[in-house]
C-alpha cells in the first residue's frame, strides 16, 4: 500500500504556508511597534472622546470644531452646576491660546443666565464654566464660542429643562 | 433739628450760588417743548448750529455749504451766504467776537470766517489726518474742544489752535461741550455722554450716563451737545427723535419731542435731531433737523396745557425704520434689514403685500450677536442654508448668521432662528495681514458678497475695500487714492464689485487683479445705493435730490424712473439702498418715508410700510405702475 503525504500536513514542512504565517507576524510586531512610536512622538494626548449620560457632541457654525459638552443629566432646574468639556479642531484639543466662552439663555423669553458665568480653560485642555444656573424651566439655548485670534466660531444646541 | 438748621445755613451759599448764574430765560430750560416754529433750509441740509450773543441762531447746511443766520424770532436775518471752499462738508461752528465764526470741516480744515463767509485764519488743529464731528468752547470759555471720528479722540486746542491735550477710548464722538471744568462727550457708539475732568480723569465709558434705549435717560444716537448755564445739559437724542434734558448731576429731568406720525410734519415732532443751540436771551432752543431739511425752534411750554400721551415715555420704543442697508436672497423669499436705529439685523419674508418679519437678532454692545451699528449687510450666495454678513461699524467687525428658514405654515415669528456661525475683529485681522495696515483702524460702512464667495466691505476711514474669503480670511483690498473717497453703497457685480462713491459723484467698478477700476459717470452728486439689473443696466439712488435713475446696458445718460421729495407714488425721501433681485425686480428703501418701494420685471410699482407714508392716492393698496 502506498501512503500519501501531504506536504502541507506536514508540520515539519518548510512549504510557503509557513512563510507567509512568519510574515505576517512579523508585520503585525512591526505595526505594533509604529503604533507605539507615533504614540510616543504626540505631544499632547487625543482624549478618548467621552459619551455617555451627560454628553453632548456639537459642531460648531462652520464645523471648524467640534464641542464635547458635558451637563448633569438632568440638568437640574434652579441648582447651580458646572458645565465643562473639550473643544476639538481637525480631532485635536484646540491650543492653549484659544478662549472658550459658555452661555445660555432662553431666546423665547428674551433673557440668558440670571447670573453670567465666566468659563476658563483648564490645564488638561478642557474647558470649565462653573456656577451656571438654569432658573426656569423650559428651552434653553446653549452656545459655546471658540475664539483664536481676531476669529470666532460659534457652536450651539438646545436642552429641555423640566 | 439743630443738624438740619446746620444743613440749611450751609446750603444757603450753594443754592444762591447755583442759582444767581442763570436767567429767567434759562430757568425755563425744564419746560422747553412748544414749538415755535420752523425754518426750511432746502435742499440744502442744515449741520450745525450755535447761538448768537445778541440773540438768534447761526446755521451751516452743506450742498451747498452755506452760512445763516436766524434772528430771535426766527426769520432769516439776511441770504445765505456761501461758505470758503475749503468748508465744503462743514461739522462745527461756534461764535467769536466781531460776529465772526470758528468752524470746522469734515475733511479736517479748522478756522475762522467772517458774517459775509469770508476765510479769515486757518488753525492747525490736530497734525495727523483727522475727521471733526463737533466743535465747542473749552472749560471756561479757554480754548477749543473738538471731536474725532476717525480716531475716536477728543482735542482741546488753544485760542491758535494748537493741540494741548488729547484723550482717547471714544468709538464715535458725535458731540461735545464743556460744563465748568468738565468735559461732555456724546458718544453715539456707546449711546452714552461720557463726562470727565480734564485735570484729573480720563474718559471712561463703563462709568458713563445713559445707555441704548427709550426710557428717560437712554439715549440713541446721541448726537449735538449744549450746555445752559452751567446747569443742564441739552442732548439730540437722534434715534429718539427728541431732545433730553440733563442736569449737571447726570440725571435726564426733561425731554421733547417724538417721532412725527405723518411725513414732514414739525408741530413739536422731532425726526432725527442732530444738534441743538439754546437761545439764552430768548430762552429758546434750536433743533436742526437734517433729514427733513430744517431747523424747528422750542419754547417754553404752557404749564397748564398737560404734555400730550404720545410723547410720555411709556408710549415711546425703538422702532423699526427699514433701516440703512438691504439685502435680497436672490432667487429667495428673504429681505434682510439692518437696523442702526434699534441696533439690530431683521428678516423679513419678503413675497407678500407686507413683508413679514420671522426673526431678529442683536440689541446694543460687543457680545457675539449684538452690534454697535449695523451698516452694510448681504446674503452669502450659493450656501444650502441661506447666510448673512453684517458688518458691526463701532465693534470694527463682522459677524455671519445663518437662516434656517422655512415655509411651515402659517407665518410666525421664529424666535432664534437667526444663528451665529462666526466673526472676526477687522481691526486685529488687519494687523496681521501686510496689506491691510493702515494707521487708522477701519470704519466699516457698505458690504457685499459675490458668486465667488468673496466678500466686499468698504472701509470709510481708509477710502479702501477689504476683501475677505467666506471664511472671513483676508484675501486683498482695493484702492483707488483720490478716485475711491467715500464709498456709500456696494454691490456684487460678476467678477468685480460696483461701488458709489458719494463724495465724487462716481460709481467704480472694481475688479481683482486691475490696479485701476472703471469709472462710470452718473451725472448725480451723491449716490448712495447701487445694482446691476440683469439686463446689464446699472440701478443707483442718488440721496442728494431723492431720486432712483438707471443707466442703460450700453452706458450713456442716466434716466430718472422715480424722483422728488415727497411720499407720492413715484416720489422718494431720502432713498439709501437699492437691491435687484434675479427676476429683474427692482428694490428700493425710500429710508425718510420709512417704506420700501418694489418695481416689478413688468414694471408695476408697490410700496409696503406704515400707512402714513404710502401714497396718498394708493394707501392701503400701495400699487401703481412705472411707465
Amino acid at each position: 500500500m502506498i501512503q500519501h503525504i501531504d506536504a502541507d500536513q506536514d508540520g515539519n514542512s518548510d512549504g510557503p504556508g509557513c512563510l507567509i504565517l512568519i510574515l505576517v507576524l512579523i508585520s503585525l510586531l512591526l505595526g505594533l511597534v509604529l503604533l507605539f512610536f507615533i504614540a510616543g512622538c504626540q505631544g499632547t494626548a487625543t482624549p478618548a472622546l467621552p459619551t455617555g449620560q451627560g454628553w453632548k457632541t456639537i459642531a460648531s457654525g462652520d464645523g471648524t470644531y467640534q464641542v464635547l459638552l458635558h451637563l448633569p443629566d438632568p440638568a437640574p432646574l434652579n441648582q447651580e452646576f458646572t458645565a465643562s468639556g473639550w473643544v476639538l479642531k481637525g480631532g485635536e484639543p484646540i491650543s492653549d491660546d484659544a478662549v472658550v466662552h459658555f452661555d445660555g439663555g432662553m431666546p423665547q423669553h428674551a433673557h440668558g443666565l440670571a447670573v453670567p458665568v465666566v468659563t476658563t480653560r483648564r490645564p488638561d485642555g478642557g474647558f470649565e464654566a462653573q456656577g451656571v444656573r438654569f432658573h426656569m424651566g423650559g428651552r434653553w439655548l446653549l452656545t459655546v464660542d471658540v475664539e483664536e485670534g481676531p476669529h470666532l466660531e460659534r457652536a450651539r444646541t438646545w436642552v429641555e429643562i423640566r | 433739628m439743630t443738624v438740619l438748621l446746620l444743613l440749611l445755613l450751609c446750603s444757603g451759599p450753594v443754592l444762591s450760588n447755583w442759582a444767581q448764574n442763570s436767567t429767567e430765560a434759562e430757568d425755563g430750560v425744564l419746560s422747553l417743548g412748544h414749538s415755535l416754529g420752523t425754518v426750511s433750509f432746502a435742499p440744502a441740509v442744515p449741520v450745525a448750529i450755535c447761538s448768537l450773543e445778541r440773540g438768534g441762531f447761526a446755521v451751516l447746511t452743506e450742498r451747498p455749504a452755506q452760512l445763516w443766520i436766524i434772528d430771535s424770532s426766527g426769520e432769516r436775518d439776511a441770504e445765505p451766504v456761501v461758505l470758503p471752499g475749503a468748508i465744503s462738508r462743514p461739522r462745527g461752528i461756534m461764535p467769536l467776537s466781531r460776529g465772526h465764526f470758528m468752524v470746522v470741516d469734515r475733511s479736517g480744515v479748522l478756522g475762522e470766517i467772517d458774517r459775509k463767509g469770508r476765510w479769515v485764519r486757518t488753525l492747525p488743529g490736530p497734525a495727523a489726518p483727522w475727521q471733526p464731528a463737533a466743535l465747542a468752547r473749552g472749560p471756561g470759555g479757554k480754548g477749543w474742544l473738538v471731536t474725532d471720528l476717525l480716531r475716536g479722540q477728543v482735542h482741546h486746542l488753544d485760542a491758535d489752535g494748537l493741540v494741548q491735550n488729547s484723550w482717547s477710548g471714544f468709538i464715535e464722538p458725535t458731540g461735545i461741550c464743556a460744563i465748568g471744568e468738565q468735559i461732555w462727550v456724546s458718544d453715539r457708539g456707546h449711546h452714552r455722554l461720557i463726562r470727565f475732568d480734564p485735570r484729573t480723569e480720563q474718559p471712561d465709558a463703563t462709568t458713563a450716563i445713559g445707555d441704548h434705549g427709550a426710557a428717560p435717560g437712554l439715549l440713541a444716537a446721541p448726537m449735538g451737545l449744549c450746555s445752559v448755564a452751567d446747569r443742564w445739559l441739552l442732548v439730540s437724542d437722534r434715534d429718539n427723535h427728541r431732545v433730553q434734558v440733563f442736569g449737571r448731576h447726570g440725571i435726564s429731568m426733561h425731554s421733547f419731542g417724538i417721532h412725527s406720525m405723518l411725513p414732514r410734519i414739525a408741530l413739536g415732532r422731532l425726526h432725527y435731531p442732530t444738534a441743538v443751540a439754546f437761545d439764552h436771551t430768548t430762552g429758546v432752543c434750536g433743533v436742526i433737523e437734517p433729514s427733513e431739511r430744517r431747523l424747528q425752534r422750542f419754547g417754553v411750554r404752557d404749564p397748564e396745557s398737560p404734555v400730550p400721551a404720545a410723547e410720555q415715555w411709556q408710549r415711546v420704543d425703538l422702532v423699526s425704520h427699514y433701516g440703512a442697508y438691504w439685502a435680497l436672497q436672490r432667487g429667495g423669499r428673504l429681505l434682510a434689514v439692518s437696523e442702526p436705529d434699534s441696533e439690530r439685523i431683521s428678516v423679513l419674508v419678503r413675497d407678500l403685500e407686507n413683508p413679514f418679519e420671522v426673526d431678529d437678532i442683536g440689541g446694543h454692545g460687543s457680545l457675539p450677536t449684538r452690534f454697535r451699528t449695523p451698516t452694510g449687510i448681504d446674503f452669502v450666495p450659493g450656501t444650502a442654508v441661506p447666510r448673512i454678513v453684517v458688518a458691526d461699524r463701532g465693534n470694527r467687525r463682522l459677524q455671519m448668521f445663518e437662516v434656517p428658514w422655512r415655509w411651515t405654515g402659517p407665518m410666525r415669528r421664529e424666535p432664534a432662528l437667526i444663528r451665529l456661525v462666526r466673526s472676526v475683529d477687522l481691526e486685529q485681522l488687519a494687523r496681521q495681514y501686510p496689506s491691510w495696515h493702515a494707521s487708522v483702524p477701519p470704519r466699516l460702512t457698505a458690504l457685499a458678497c459675490s458668486e465667488s464667495g468673496t466678500i466686499a466691505v468698504c472701509d470709510d476711514a481708509n477710502a479702501r475695500i477689504l476683501l475677505l474669503d467666506a471664511r472671513f480670511r483676508a484675501i486683498g483690498v482695493f484702492e483707488a487714492p483720490g478716485l475711491l473717497r467715500e464709498a456709500t453703497a456696494i454691490s456684487a457685480d460678476g467678477d468685480g464689485f460696483l461701488v458709489a462713491d458719494a463724495q465724487s459723484g462716481q460709481l467704480l467698478r472694481f475688479v481683482p487683479g486691475q490696479l485701476v477700476p472703471e469709472l462710470i459717470e452718473t451725472g448725480s452728486t451723491m449716490p448712495v445705493g447701487v445694482d446691476r439689473h440683469p439686463d446689464g443696466s446699472i440701478w443707483f439712488t442718488n440721496g442728494a435730490n431723492h431720486s432712483l435713475l438707471r443707466i442703460p446696458p450700453g452706458g450713456g445718460e442716466a434716466e430718472v424712473i422715480l424722483a422728488g421729495a415727497g411720499t407720492g407714488e413715484r416720489q422718494l425721501f431720502r432713498p439709501r439702498a437699492v437691491r435687484i433681485d434675479e427676476d429683474g425686480a427692482v428694490w428700493v428703501l425710500d429710508h425718510g418715508n420709512h417704506r420700501g418701494v418694489v418695481i416689478s420685471p413688468t414694471g408695476e410699482l408697490r410700496h409696503f410700510g406704515s400707512k402714513p407714508y404710502l401714497p396718498a392716492a394708493a394707501a392701503g393698496s400701495g400699487k401703481g405702475r412705472v411707465q
